[in-house]
């Protein structure tokens, strides 16, 4: 039985719609009802923060501040069986965030991950399958970095490597760098990024293969994940540095003049894809609507075994509308697989598209408050 | 609050400082005016004393107060080796392990296209200037293990190569991302002895 740990509190100052807030949660379901722009996913939104230290769609942490403040805070208490932690997020623009657990000040965001594991469903990720690859990729560093610390260091070494790269190809453009100092430059990225590449082949390795079985038990469709590296798709479980090494090597090659030209980095796991394959076909391209929904409702069960199996300890679940747009057999087994065991958080339009859960707690949102029903 | 000028003015310096934020600045501050007069007399002829008579090693370029450095000026070295550091700290790391007697050649920084340090604003001219002097049979990269070093000592690597000095690699093995100034005594006589090829 996988130990949890759950949000029990939200204090909210300055965040989006809410100038203050303050809210008690169950340990099961908490739903929250209310008409379009009441400010149900600004919450789900404030319990992101919690758990990555960012939004999940603003790029900008300014856009959360409410309008006409200085500042936001959010603070969640997290319980489990050592007792309460909490997590704070400051931020002011033009300050800085700081991120802060049980009272100590982060050094970066990244020692944050983790914390409080979450696996987040929202409409957007519906288009899945057929959305651009900067998404796919985002999905799978976002889940990641919270359950490996090695694939966070990696990541934060490849962006340092691939920064510091693109910084000499833009430099190389107003005066030519030395042959040598572009050699060392392409070895130390390609040493990055093979290692990076490698970790994330096999932990997406791993993902299909759950992402498969639950596919399985909802449709009978086979499914297969695999990456897709300079337009070649790549057998995740091929997760060797050195065969990711020369695959990126022969890339740059191919790219070298390009690159020189643009000033940037042309190849590498910033530029490679993420492919479904449904029964041996590309989901991008063949997926049915209702395919692509059993899909990602398939990715989001694995992403809750990935994250219990590597952290010993269920993910909350952030579910913004899409519950609705899921239909029996694949509601069903969210609910039942997930919510009825992890903490969940989800936004409804009103209470017909609730679930039926015990002991869930409905909120009540209208703008700037939100309020438990029935006490 | 603003505090008097010469307060104000004495945070805002040791605000300069690496790791002292306007927090700890303030601490200091406070703790200094709280002391006899003598104490800050000392501390701050300590700081220019030692501002005016040190300087760079006229063959390491490491921090010595005379002309060439105590180890340069050891006859006891063993002059056919040159380890390769990023700041001063890294030598006294080496030197705490009572492993290493060869020489060293600091950098002080590492190449970093970002923060625009190219070859020229590290020593490696200076570097280069011993090796083709002659002697030298091994050259010990140790500059730290994260992506500034690596690429440092693959740098140093190719720029070497024509000279027919051995090149060698400080063997991983250091803490996650950890400089040689982090890791304890025991981990980096082990990354000296297993050192390879590169
Ligand atoms: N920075 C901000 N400051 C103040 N109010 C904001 C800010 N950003 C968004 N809002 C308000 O929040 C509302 C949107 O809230 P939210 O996205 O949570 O709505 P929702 O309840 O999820 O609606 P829907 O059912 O349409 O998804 C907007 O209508 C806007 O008025
Ligand atoms: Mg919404
Ligand atoms: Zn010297």
């Amino acid at each position: 039985m996988a130990e949890r740990r759950l949000l029990s509190r939200l204090y909210l100052r300055d965040f989006r719609s809410y100038p203050r807030l303050e809210l008690a949660f169950a340990p099961g379901l908490n739903a929250f009802v209310g008409p379009n722009g009441a400010g149900k996913t600004n919450l789900l939104e404030a319990i992101h923060y919690l758990c990555l230290g960012s939004s999940f769609r603003a790029a900008r942490d300014a856009e959360a501040v409410a309008w006409g403040a200085d500042g936001f805070f959010v603070k969640g208490r997290l319980r489990d069986e050592a007792g309460d932690l909490d997590v704070e997020v400051a931020f002011r623009p033009g300050h800085g965030k700081v991120v802060r657990v049980g009272g100590r000040s982060l050094g970066s965001t990244a020692e944050l991950y983790g914390t409080l594991p979450c696996v987040s469903f929202r409409p957007e990720d519906l288009e899945w399958a057929k959305g651009p690859p900067a998404a796919r990729r985002l999905w799978l560093d976002r889940l990641l970095v919270q359950t490996s610390a090695s694939y966070r260091a990696e990541l934060l070494a490849f962006r340092e490597a691939l920064a510091e790269r693109n910084a000499l190809l833009v430099r190389n453009r107003h005066e030519k760098a030395a042959r040598a100092l572009l050699v060392a430059w392409r070895e130390a990225y390609l040493e990055r990024a093979a290692a990076l590449a490698a970790e994330r082949a096999r932990a997406l390795a791993e993902i299909g293969r759950r992402a498969a079985e639950e596919l399985g038990a909802l449709t009978g469709e086979s499914l297969a994940l695999a990456v897709v590296s300079g337009g070649e798709a790549v057998v995740p479980a091929a997760g060797e540095a050195s065969a990711w090494r020369e695959r990126y090597a022969a890339q740059l090659e191919a790219v070298a003049e390009e690159e020189l030209v643009r000033g940037h980095t042309l190849a590498g796991p910033h530029r490679d894809d993420i492919l479904a394959l449904l029964d041996g076909r590309d989901a991008r391209r063949y997926a049915s609507q209702g395919q692509q929904r059993s899909l990602v409702a398939a990715l989001k069960l694995a992403e809750v075994g990935h994250i219990e199996a590597r952290l010993g300890r269920l993910p909350c679940l952030l579910l913004d509308d899409v519950f609705s747009e899921l239909d029996g057999s694949r509601r069903a087994r969210l609910g039942e697989a997930a919510m009825t065991r992890a903490q969940t958080f989800l936004t409804a339009a009103d209470d017909r598209l609730l679930p039926e859960v015990a002991g869930a707690r409905v909120f009540d949102v209208r703008p700037g408050a939100a309020q438990a029903r029935d006490g | 609050m603003a505090f008097p000028g010469p307060i104000a003015r004495l945070i805002e310096e040791l605000n300069r400082l690496p790791g002292v934020g306007p927090k700890s600045a303030q601490r200091l501050a406070f703790h200094l005016l709280g002391r006899p007069a003598e104490e800050a007399r000392r501390l701050a002829e300590a700081i220019l004393a030692a501002r005016e008579r040190v300087r760079r090693c006229e063959v390491c370029c490491d921090w010595t107060d005379a002309p060439v450095c105590r180890v340069c000026s050891d006859p006891r070295r063993d002059a056919t080796k040159i380890c390769v550091v990023e700041s001063p700290k890294d030598v006294a790391a080496l030197e705490r392990t009572g492993r290493y007697d060869g020489l060293y050649h600091v950098l002080h920084g590492a190449i970093s296209p970002l923060s625009g340090v190219g070859p020229g604003d590290v020593t490696i001219g200076r570097l280069l200037e011993r090796l083709r002097a002659g002697g030298v049979q091994e050259l010990i990269l140790a500059t730290d293990p994260d992506v500034d070093g690596e690429a440092t000592a693959l740098y140093l690597k190719d720029v070497v190569a024509p000279l027919g000095v051995r090149v060698t690699r400080l063997a991983r093995g250091l803490p996650e991302g950890g400089d040689l100034d982090f890791a304890d005594e025991l981990t980096i006589a082990r990354a000296l002895e297993g050192r390879r090829e590169l």
